[in-house]
């Protein structure tokens, strides 16, 4: 029984983090309607960052996200504004082939600055634990998991409880009513893509302390989001969080119970059955899309 | 814009495009035409952290050769092809040849990419030169002008094994038909191929695997595979496992206060300084079966051991580290493909290459690993063997075989982690 | 208050507006009228800077906002309430009113505004919490014009609100336009239900293709043959 337990807490605890990094893809996703194949750049760009600012002026990650995460905010501004506004208008194709472009030009970027040497934060804290009972809880697996929580829930509630929040909401379901009740969908556009990046950023010094960075982690970590993003339906935060989760303690209980290798098998049949069933995604709400037009 | 002109232009660019690799190959003064060697290695990408390493001990060696005369008087070309995937490996392999009229080809650092960038030059006529690509089936192919200096994945894997039966389970106090062995290793045909060799020569002395576990090297948590070692709990680990997945592995099983009573990688993440960066002190007592990363020195020849002092030196100085693994395997390759190779051909044409290749009889200690150059008849260099290095005050010292033993193993048993 | 001279629009190859002039004056209620396709909405949405390709002047109170961006022209006071209600559709009724005043002008003023929508329209205040698309259509066109009210407008657009409503409901928004006129906003409405609109408007502008063919007070329109014949069928 301990040993469900265990599997289960790590599980949740990766799965808050699969869910910070989806939430901003869904996000930009369901607002500007483009599918962000870069969001993995801007991870290991944060992941860069951090280590650097830990190895450089020995600024521990959790301190470097006050600079950080607004730093990765103003990049995801830069973005929007040169690349992906001039093509929003533009058929769907075109913004695919913009972002897979940027994403291969920032992992050509990143290798050209900084070889393809695995990089490590190494903090005193990174392997301390705790034990209750039998079980062992990582303090720094387990305080990641919370911040990562408390970064979606901020979300939520900006997104519930501020004019821009509003404003966002309102974009997402009709951005042309969005533009007749006076929301400069420009601006929206740009704080949200800004705000992906940002959390996106937020996940990277989360995980840096965790994982060693070199210019393709991101890449690597972010398959499973775009899993988790459909999954949860996508330009839904509820379902990027859910789907997170779940996928992490499914990608755990298998690991344990079927051996590792089969643990994108499980959760690719996971995905199917889901979609079978709900072809809209866990929280996946049919029609958004259609409302949009111009 | 005409349709003429566009033509033009696209011929511009492929113009500019073959331009690079002249301004990467080295910088030799063109007095007698230069012998042409393209280099196929993953530069970028996901592989590329070991084909850089690999790709600047092969430059080193070049480098090395045309500084002290080249061969024969000729000066050594290097050309850079960034196999980053095996389609890109046969884009690449084609362009060297076909653009650069390259006919020797030196790799390759993935089995993937090496398995088909010989088999493009193998087509071509050209000859192929491999050092670091593992995969049993390699030689196994029937090519006329592929030949492999390196290891099998047996050959990576079996001293791991042998290690433990001869040495490591004397030291724990157990008898080695008794020692309980886990298997651990990534899901590419790299970990598979080593873990299987490893398995096969573990049963061949008696050892016992308890478990034999594949994950994937993205994984981003290994902790139920911790949890399946502490409940098994076994005398020792073997783990074949890339860079990111083998730090992960270590700080988790950190985490959940577990250790087993030897650890034993097999090359790759385990013989790399990544590790030692990202978990410190905590890497002290991690041993490596491993290409050989360094020989003790008198097993080797006078030749080899200038070698050995001029390859240091130059590549501390261009990259402000010492060499591992990798880069010293890339030296060998290098300085074996041109001292001995070509320096030994009648000219540099392919079929003149086999024969050299056939031919070659270089006693073991020559090179800086302590290796020798002798090929069976299907391309296998039979003076390759593999190593084990353990991590001792933060740095790879090679511990096994008796050729290549600088200093004795410690931490068997490994003791608690802040004693380490 | 709206003027409007030599309004083009056109959509590549096809002249969607064309030379189209027309006033809407302080307190007055006037209909924009014509067939399917005339341009009608075409009209609005230019108005409102939803389509960028046109030409032409449009004032407010004498100003020129024909350079202005959608979000602008609503800090003017100049507000659309587009064609098929297009609520937000996941968000609940209060929600959506609440976001009618997200221009800075109208944010001082929501709570008073919110009070004033929810006496004029008690039905909405009934379904606060209920999601926008799950309303009833006469609701959900009760609650967009609602939402265009909570931006304190000081000319209201609309366009074709009782499409799809039962007669009953039909009366009833015609009776809230004229409402909202008696507060002061003057209003420009676009409808197919062209006695109703003639009825109910004080001035009426007939589109054809296009082109504006014939202007006149509501209830000498009302009385053209032509306009009969072409219009009503009669």
């Amino acid at each position: 029984m301990d040993i469900y337990i265990q599997l289960a807490l790590s599980g949740l605890f990766i799965g808050g983090v699969y869910a910070l990094i989806s939430v901003g893809l869904t996000l930009v996703f369901g607002v500007l309607r483009v599918v962000n194949f870069a969001h993995g750049e801007y991870l290991t760009i944060a992941m860069y960052l951090t280590y650097f600012m830990f190895q450089r002026v020995g600024i521990d990650p959790f301190v470097a996200s006050i600079a950080v995460v607004p730093l990765m905010f103003v990049l995801g501004l830069a973005t929007e504004r040169l690349l992906i506004r001039p093509t929003l208008e533009a058929p769907h194709v075109v913004q695919v082939f913009v972002t897979f472009a940027l994403s291969l030009f920032l992992q050509n970027l990143l290798l050209a600055l900084f070889t393809s040497d695995f990089r490590s934060v190494r903090t005193p804290y990174a392997t301390a634990a705790f034990q209750i009972g039998p079980l062992y809880v990582s303090w720094l697996r387990a305080a990641v998991f919370v911040v990562a929580l408390a970064f979606a829930g901020g979300l939520a509630a900006f997104l519930k409880y501020t004019y821009m929040g509003s404003a966002i909401r309102a974009t997402a379901q009709d951005r042309r009513s969005a533009r007749l009740v006076g929301i400069n969908v420009d601006r929206v556009y740009a704080v949200t893509f800004a705000l992906g990046c940002a959390l996106v950023g937020a996940a990277g010094i989360l995980l840096s302390p965790l994982f060693s960075v070199n210019p393709y982690t991101g890449a690597d970590m972010i398959l499973v989001s775009f899993v988790i993003v459909v999954l949860g339906g996508m330009g839904s935060i509820a379902g990027a969080v859910t789907a997170g989760l779940l996928i992490g303690v499914v990608e755990s209980f298998t690991g344990y119970l079927a051996g590792g290798e089969l643990k994108q098998l499980v959760y690719f049949v996971l995905f199917m059955i889901v979609l079978a069933v709900r072809p809209n995604g866990l929280f996946g709400r049919k029609g958004a899309e259609v409302m949009d037009v111009t | 814009m005409s349709q003429s002109k566009r033509r033009l232009a696209r011929r511009e660019v492929l113009g500019l495009l073959a331009a690079v690799p002249a301004v990467f190959s080295s910088r030799s003064a063109l007095a007698q035409e230069p012998i042409k060697v393209g280099g196929i290695f993953p530069l970028t990408g996901g592989n590329s952290v070991f084909g850089n390493q690999n790709f600047q001990g092969v430059e080193t060696a070049i480098e090395l050769v045309n500084d002290r005369g080249g061969v024969k008087g000729r000066k050594i070309q290097l050309f850079k092809g960034d196999g980053n995937s095996p389609q890109a490996a046969i884009s690449e392999t084609n362009r060297l040849a076909s653009r650069e009229g390259v006919r020797i080809f030196v790799g390759s650092s993935t089995s993937a990419v090496g398995m088909v960038a010989s088999q493009e030059a193998e087509r071509n006529g050209a000859f192929y030169w491999e050092g670091m690509a593992v995969a049993n089936n390699y030689t196994e192919r029937d090519f006329k002008n592929v030949f492999r200096m390196g290891l099998s994945a047996a050959g990576l894997g079996e001293p791991a094994p042998l290690y433990a039966a001869e040495v490591l389970a004397p030291m724990l106090k157990i008898d080695s038909k008794n020692l309980k062995v886990a298997v651990v290793a990534e899901d590419s045909a790299f970990g598979v191929d080593v873990s299987r060799a490893v398995i096969a020569q573990a049963e061949k002395l008696g050892i016992k695997i308890g478990l034999r576990e594949l994950y994937s090297a993205k994984t981003t948590d290994l902790s139920p595979l911790v949890l399946k070692l502490r409940s098994l709990d076994p005398d020792m680990i073997i783990a074949t496992q890339f860079i990111n997945d083998a730090i992960l592995f270590q700080r988790q099983m950190k985490e959940m206060n577990y250790s087993p009573k030897a650890f034993v990688g097999t090359s790759a993440g385990h013989s790399t300084l990544s590790l030692a960066e990202a978990i410190g002190k905590d890497v002290n007592g991690i041993f490596s079966s491993s290409f050989p990363l360094d020989a003790n020195l008198n097993s080797l020849s006078a030749e080899a051991r200038a070698d050995r002092e001029a390859f240091l030196k130059r590549y501390e100085a261009k990259y402000k580290v010492a060499p591992a693994v990798q880069e010293s395997l890339g030296f060998v390759v290098g300085i074996a493909l041109a001292r001995d190779i070509l320096g030994n051909a009648t000219s540099d044409s392919a079929s003149d290459l086999r024969e050299a290749s056939l031919k070659v009889d270089v006693p073991v200690g020559s090179y800086i690993n302590g290796w020798g150059l002798k090929f069976d008849d299907k391309g296998q260099n039979r003076r390759a063997f593999g190593s084990v290095v353990q991590w001792q005050d933060q740095k790879m010292i090679s511990v096994y075989p008796a050729a290549n033993k600088v200093h004795d193993p410690i931490m068997v048993p490994l003791p608690a982690r802040n004693a380490r | 208050m709206l003027r409007v001279r030599d309004l083009s629009v056109r959509f590549g190859d096809v002249q969607a507006v064309e030379q189209l002039s027309f006033d809407v004056a302080a307190g007055q209620i006037v209909g924009l009228v014509g067939s399917n396709g005339a341009g009608k909405t075409t009209t609005l949405s230019a108005i409102s800077a939803l389509v960028r390709n046109r030409s032409g002047s449009i004032e407010l109170d004498g100003k020129d906002i024909s350079r202005l961006a959608p979000h602008q022209i609503v800090e003017q006071g100049l507000i659309h309430v587009p064609e098929g209600r297009r609520l937000f559709p996941f968000m609940s009724v209060l929600e959506n009113l609440e976001i009618g005043a997200y221009g800075k002008a109208a944010r001082g003023k929501r709570k008073q505004q919110l009070e004033f929508i929810f006496d004029l329209l008690p039905r909405l205040a009934e379904r606060r919490n209920q999601l926008a698309g799950t309303l009833s259509g006469g609701e959900q066109q009760m609650c967009a014009i609602g939402r265009g009210l909570m931006s304190c407008p000081r000319l209201l657009m609309l366009d074709e609100p009782t499409l799809g409503l039962a007669p009953m409901l039909v009366e009833e928004v015609f009776r809230l336009v004229k409402t909202i006129r008696d507060q002061g906003v003057p209003i420009l409405i676009i409808e197919q239900q062209v006695v109703h609109v003639l009825e109910t408007a004080d001035y009426a502008y007939v589109l054809e293709s296009g082109r504006g063919t014939m202007q006149g007070l509501g209830a000498t329109l009302l009385q053209d043959d032509g306009l009969r014949r072409a219009y009503l069928g009669i």
